[in-house]
């Protein structure tokens, strides 16, 4: 395997390092949570997650084998894996297949360019949750397709199977709530 | 990296799956991805593409509050506390079997070998320190 660009720090990190801890945290913490955020659609939830995630580091980083896996993958793993935990959870609770409610609640005092942002995040809380997770993990983490594949557990050709689906539903949802507004 | 034509079909796929920025798809297809893009039939499909990628770029990343950063540091601040008060622990622990241990050795050394334990008598026989007082005083021969 490759040298993990994450090595040194993590090393520091579980020496109990605090330096190397806020570094770390500046390092990750904007694409936990934009992660986070993408997969669940809600804000305190998505914060929840980030904070979950970096107690495991915490508890996880003197014992991290590096050979083992990139630490990056493992950390996207884990804030996946919180993710689904409390979709699964609202799932539970909710008899309707509604998703969780993002909090772009009054429209008319939203700009526009929030209003799209709203629009499209409300879409990917209506595709299924493995489908947004190859499209937030490829589009908007930017994993290689091999990398994205192997957080997701699947080959590379079932994670474009999901990635095409995904976007050909998304395509759907979005045209559709342009032409209910017109 | 691939050395075979891109067929209109595999790019398609390829921008259904990616989108149409190329540098996004599998880098072994890029080369002759790159190629196809020039024709009329790829430059169509990349538009088609182009058009949901534009949308899904409107969905800008959160701002990461500051109240969750300080939250933070101040979780890895209270681990690494932690972790210091139970390495002192396991320390403190350490000493004290340590001492336990040498102290078994070293009164297992300085015993002498042919040491009996004293058993004391049983309650009601009359032994003592001294002996058995019964016979010296002829308590077993009372008869109250």
């Amino acid at each position: 395997m490759n040298h993990d660009p994450d090595e040194d720090l993590v090393r520091r990190v579980g020496a109990g390092d605090e330096t190397a801890m806020q570094i770390l945290i500046a390092r990750k913490l904007p694409r936990l949570l934009a992660l986070s955020r993408r997969m669940l659609g809600d804000k305190a939830e998505a914060e929840d997650v980030a904070q979950e995630t970096f107690l495991r580091i915490w508890r996880h980083a003197s014992r991290w084998r590096f050979h083992h896996a990139k630490f990056d993958s493992w950390i996207h793993r884990v804030a996946l894996n919180l993710c689904y935990d409390r979709l699964r959870r609202h799932k539970e609770l909710s008899n309707d297949d509604i998703g969780i409610v993002s909090d772009f609640n009054d429209v008319q005092s939203i700009a526009p360019e929030e209003q799209l942002s709203g629009k499209v995040e409300r879409a990917l809380q209506r595709i299924s949750a493995r489908q947004r997770e190859a499209i937030v993990l490829t589009y908007y983490q930017e994993l290689s397709n091999s990398e994205a594949a192997a957080v997701m557990g699947v080959s590379v050709d079932a994670l474009e199977s999901l990635l095409s689906r995904g976007r050909r539903a998304l395509r759907s949802i979005l045209l559709k709530d342009d032409e209910h507004e017109r | 990296m691939n050395d075979s034509p891109m067929t209109p079909e595999r790019f398609a796929a390829l921008a259904e799956a990616y989108g149409a920025q190329i540098r996004r798809w599998p880098e072994c297809d890029r080369g002759a991805a790159a190629a196809f893009s020039n024709t009329e039939l790829g430059k169509d499909i990349l538009r088609r593409a182009d058009a949901l990628d534009a949308l899904l770029d409107t969905y800008a990343p959160p701002q990461v509050p500051a109240a969750l950063r300080a939250d933070l540091v101040r979780s890895a601040s209270r681990h690494v506390t932690k972790q210091r008060r139970l390495r002192w622990g396991f320390s403190l622990a350490g000493v004290g079997i340590a001492g336990l241990l040498v102290g078994l050795i070293v009164t297992k050394l300085i015993t002498p070998s042919d040491y009996t334990p004293f058993h004391p008598p049983e309650l009601g026989t009359g032994m003592t320190a001294f002996g058995d007082i019964t016979t010296d005083f002829g308590i077993s021969e009372r008869e109250d």
